[in-house]
């Protein structure tokens, strides 16, 4: 659990001549014929955890450039854990994980995991993506085999340079200060302004919203984590259209407790971001500023997990209790003939965010809606491949997820079958192009007033230290235009929080609207208790780095014509000086007549 | 650091191995003669300066060398002169104040001093970029040379022109001694024949090519300038 994964060269570089593998025809003895310091060159397809391994075991590897396949998937591909959060979830103790791959829970949850994001290499990987890149590397590399085999210098080679500080573990790295944990906010979200006196209890939503992926800039994590992000915004829409239809029964009268989100951050790394705030909730210092709710306030936790790839989404839960079996109740109403979609329930919990609640308090009662039963639906968790085809079918599904999510929320709420839900499809749409397919969409466009947003998908990529991913940025921007209301107040009054009561408003354009969205750190409680070598908690630090990465590629000589040039040069100083010092010696007689 | 130690010793030994020698036998024991070394580098740096404000001026001919080199060439050589006659004028100002009663630097020995002082920094501007590549890993051939890296020819070539401004300065000070013209053209189309080589570099022509030539204007000019010297050929062969 203390060590140190990912990839590194050395300070200045490594450099090797390029060597292409074909694990296909040579099957393991990819390096049977190597005998100089080399940078691999191998296909996407080929980049395997056991070709990766025999490169680790070989000293002469100097470095792995993968070239991205054309078709750009490879599945079934999870670089991940085969059992996620393992030594985090409910029951588990990370203190008793010997071995590097041991799973502590026998059922393996992503079966397709072969673990290379949690291995420690020694040397630079990198992925090329661009056309004319690829070509160029992959011709060089070719060029340097001849029917199999090397041929002789001068061969291509290559120099990269990708330098990590890091130091071992987390301890040591702290203490040499050049690490940074995983930290960033979880994003909180009320659509009322929570009730004091009489406290109301708490319907508390959660998604991972940060994701994954061998290559950190690729983290897209589509299945993952954005169609949940996805359905979850819509969920939020459908409620605070709820709150606002009906402006005399006013929502906080009527539902006996109250909806909360909360877009947790850093949960690809042992959850990191849930154990805050588990931790903050019960120990009272969540929202001590404003209000106070503590983790005995909360009546059910419901947590989206991987939705968008089956119609039939499982119900999971670890106890069973009045709470947790009357929303399985409400859920399973959904299951007519005919409908679009089919909920199951399950007695058992998947690694989830939620396992982090229970490790607090193992009675706070909750579900996990995922489309996988024993084990996950997708077989790209945690890879570049991760990306959700975007289709009318993939809205639909969201859509109608999204309402009877919604409805079971509010009939959980207030006991009664209220009327059903609507949301707009185009917006589930919109979503779907933000966070799936695009960031330069026309809705982020329209919240940040930004035309020159990165035109480019998404990448969900934990934030650490003191930086903010952007896609944090892109949900704040999202939940305050989701959940905003318009308070009915004059320009001077809306920022007045006198006047606003719990909400903080803003005018725009002739219209005071106030939301309540807050962000707690979600830094790990091992941090905030000094306890870097924690077992309980996430202790995940990212190393420092310098943005100088580079990547030449060359021609190379043999070692025999440096030494030859050497000896040549030296050859030819030491004449050259023979004939100027015997020049010099016998100069007064070779010029004996001086001009005057 | 991962440095490629034998083809950079082995570069630095070609370029600048022999001036360093020359260097030690000829300057190292005598401050004045350093101090003649390095004020001649400045005057070559002043050449260069002056060359690359009119490039820099002149826009529409900057990718054209062939232009550059041309005033290049007349600018290095204008400031030799401008040197030579320096240091005659200095010769007369000092031995007034000093205590010697001949001149500072008097005879052929300086000539060499300020040749030498000239040769090295053109070598260096020439050579040094290239000779930081050839401590890394990887090495360069030129379409016109696929078996000699561009760290040798360029060695070689800078070796050569440094011995081709020593024997350019010996020249140029007996031509404005002895007031003579010829000979200080003859200094300038042979350091204008020798660089015009180079540009044949470019043409896609091996670089060997331009080396031989530049070696052997070396020979021509440094018989030449033996000669001119009443040189005695007879006492180098005794060897102890």
């Amino acid at each position: 659990i203390n060590a140190e994964y990912g990839c590194q060269t050395n300070r200045d570089g490594d450099s090797g001549i390029l060597y292409p593998l074909n694990p296909e025809e040579k099957g393991e003895d990819i390096l049977a014929d190597i005998r100089n310091p080399f940078i691999g060159v191998i296909k996407a397809s080929d980049f395997t955890n056991t070709t990766v391994k025999t490169l680790v075991n070989s000293p002469l590897t100097k470095g792995l450039l993968v070239l991205e396949e054309t078709s750009g998937v490879v599945s079934p591909y999870s670089p991940e854990k085969s059992c996620p959060g393992n030594g985090f979830n409910y029951g588990e103790n990370a203190s008793e994980i010997s071995q590097k791959e041991q799973c502590l829970n026998d059922q393996l949850w992503n079966p397709h995991g072969n673990w290379l994001s949690h291995m420690d290499i020694p040397f630079g990987i990198f992925i090329i993506r661009q056309a004319d890149q690829k070509a160029i590397i992959d011709q060089n590399a070719k060029s340097n085999v001849v029917n199999g085999s090397l041929k002789g210098y001068p061969l291509w080679g290559g120099e990269m340079k990708s330098f990590m500080n890091a130091a071992l573990n987390t301890p040591t790295c702290m203490r040499r200060g050049t690490c940074d944990p995983v930290s960033g906010l979880n994003i909180i979200v009320h659509f009322t302004p929570p009730s004091v006196n009489p406290k109301k209890t708490i319907i508390l939503f959660t998604v991972k919203a940060d994701a994954t992926a061998f290559f950190k800039d690729l983290s897209y994590g589509g299945e993952a984590s954005g169609g949940s992000i996805i359905t979850l915004l819509a969920v939020m829409n459908a409620l605070s259209q709820v709150r606002d239809a009906d402006a005399a029964n006013d929502f906080q009268t009527i539902l006996s407790s109250e909806f909360m989100v909360a877009f947790l951050q850093g949960e690809s790394f042992d959850y990191s971001g849930s154990q805050r705030l588990a931790y903050s909730l019960s120990n009272g210092e969540f929202g001590k500023l404003s209000y106070n709710i503590t983790l005995d306030d909360v009546k059910c936790v419901i947590e989206l997990g991987p939705i968008s790839l089956s119609n039939e989404i499982y119900v999971h839960s670890h106890n069973s209790d009045s709470t947790v079996d009357e929303v399985k109740g409400l859920f399973s109403n959904y299951n007519a003939d005919g409908a679009e979609l089919s909920f199951l329930n399950s007695s058992s919990l998947p690694p989830c965010s939620f396992n982090s609640f229970l490790r607090e308090n193992e009675n706070v009662p909750g579900v996990f809606l995922t489309d996988g039963g024993s084990h996950l639906f997708s077989k790209d968790y945690g890879s570049r491949f991760d990306i959700l085809e975007n289709t009318s079918n993939l809205a639909d599904r969201h859509k109608l997820l999204a309402e009877t999510i919604a409805n079971v929320a509010l009939q959980l709420a207030n006991g009664t079958k209220s009327e059903s839900v609507s949301i707009d499809k185009t917006f589930v749409t919109d979503l779907q192009q933000c966070i799936l397919v695009n960031q330069n969409c026309s809705l982020l466009q329209r919240l940040l007033n930004k035309t020159n947003l990165m035109d480019e998908r998404l990448s969900r990529y934990a934030s650490v230290g003191h930086h903010t991913s952007n896609y944090s940025n892109y949900l704040v921007s999202l939940v305050k235009d989701i959940t905003k209301k318009d308070l009915n107040l004059e320009e001077d009054k809306c920022t007045n929080i006198t006047y606003s009561k719990g909400w903080r408003g803003y005018w725009d354009n002739g219209t005071c609207y106030g939301f309540i969205v807050n962000g707690s750190s979600a830094l790990s409680p091992a941090f905030l208790l000094g306890d870097y070598s924690s077992t309980q908690y996430s202790t995940w630090t990212e190393s420092r780095w310098s943005p100088s990465f580079m990547l030449r590629v060359f021609i190379v000589a043999s070692a025999a014509e440096n030494l030859a040039l050497f000896f040549c040069g030296v050859l030819y100083f030491v004449v050259l000086s023979l004939f100027l010092i015997q020049c010099h010696r016998r100069s007064s007689q070779i010029f004996s007549v001086l001009p005057p | 650091m991962a440095v490629n130690w034998l083809p950079f010793l082995g570069c630095l030994s070609i370029a600048f191995g022999p001036s360093v020698t020359l260097f030690f036998l000829t300057a190292a024991k005598e401050a004045q003669a350093v101090i003649l070394l390095i004020t001649s580098a400045f005057f070559w740096l002043l050449s260069l300066l002056l060359s690359s404000l009119v490039w820099l001026a002149v826009y529409p001919l900057r990718k054209h060398l062939a232009f550059t080199l041309v005033f290049s060439v007349v600018f290095q050589e204008a400031f030799r002169i401008l040197f030579v006659l320096l240091v005659k004028r200095t010769n007369t100002a000092l031995s007034r104040i000093s205590r010697e009663t001949t001149d500072l630097f008097h005879g052929p020995r300086y000539s060499v001093v300020s040749g030498l002082g000239y040769g090295v920094m053109s070598a260096m501007f020439m050579y040094v970029n290239v000779l930081a590549e050839a401590s890394g890993p990887g090495t360069f051939y030129t379409p016109g040379s696929p078996s000699m890296p561009i760290f040798v020819s360029g060695a070689l070539q800078a070796s050569a022109m440094t011995g081709l401004h020593v024997c350019w300065s010996l020249l140029c000070s007996e031509g404005v001694e002895k007031k003579s013209l010829p000979l200080l053209a003859s200094v300038l189309t042979s350091h204008m024949l020798v660089s015009a080589l180079t540009l044949l570099n470019e043409a896609g022509i091996s670089p060997i090519f331009s080396i031989l030539c530049c070696y052997a204007v070396l020979a021509v000019v440094g018989v030449f300038t033996f000669r001119r010297f009443a040189g005695n050929i007879k006492p180098f062969f005794k060897v102890l």
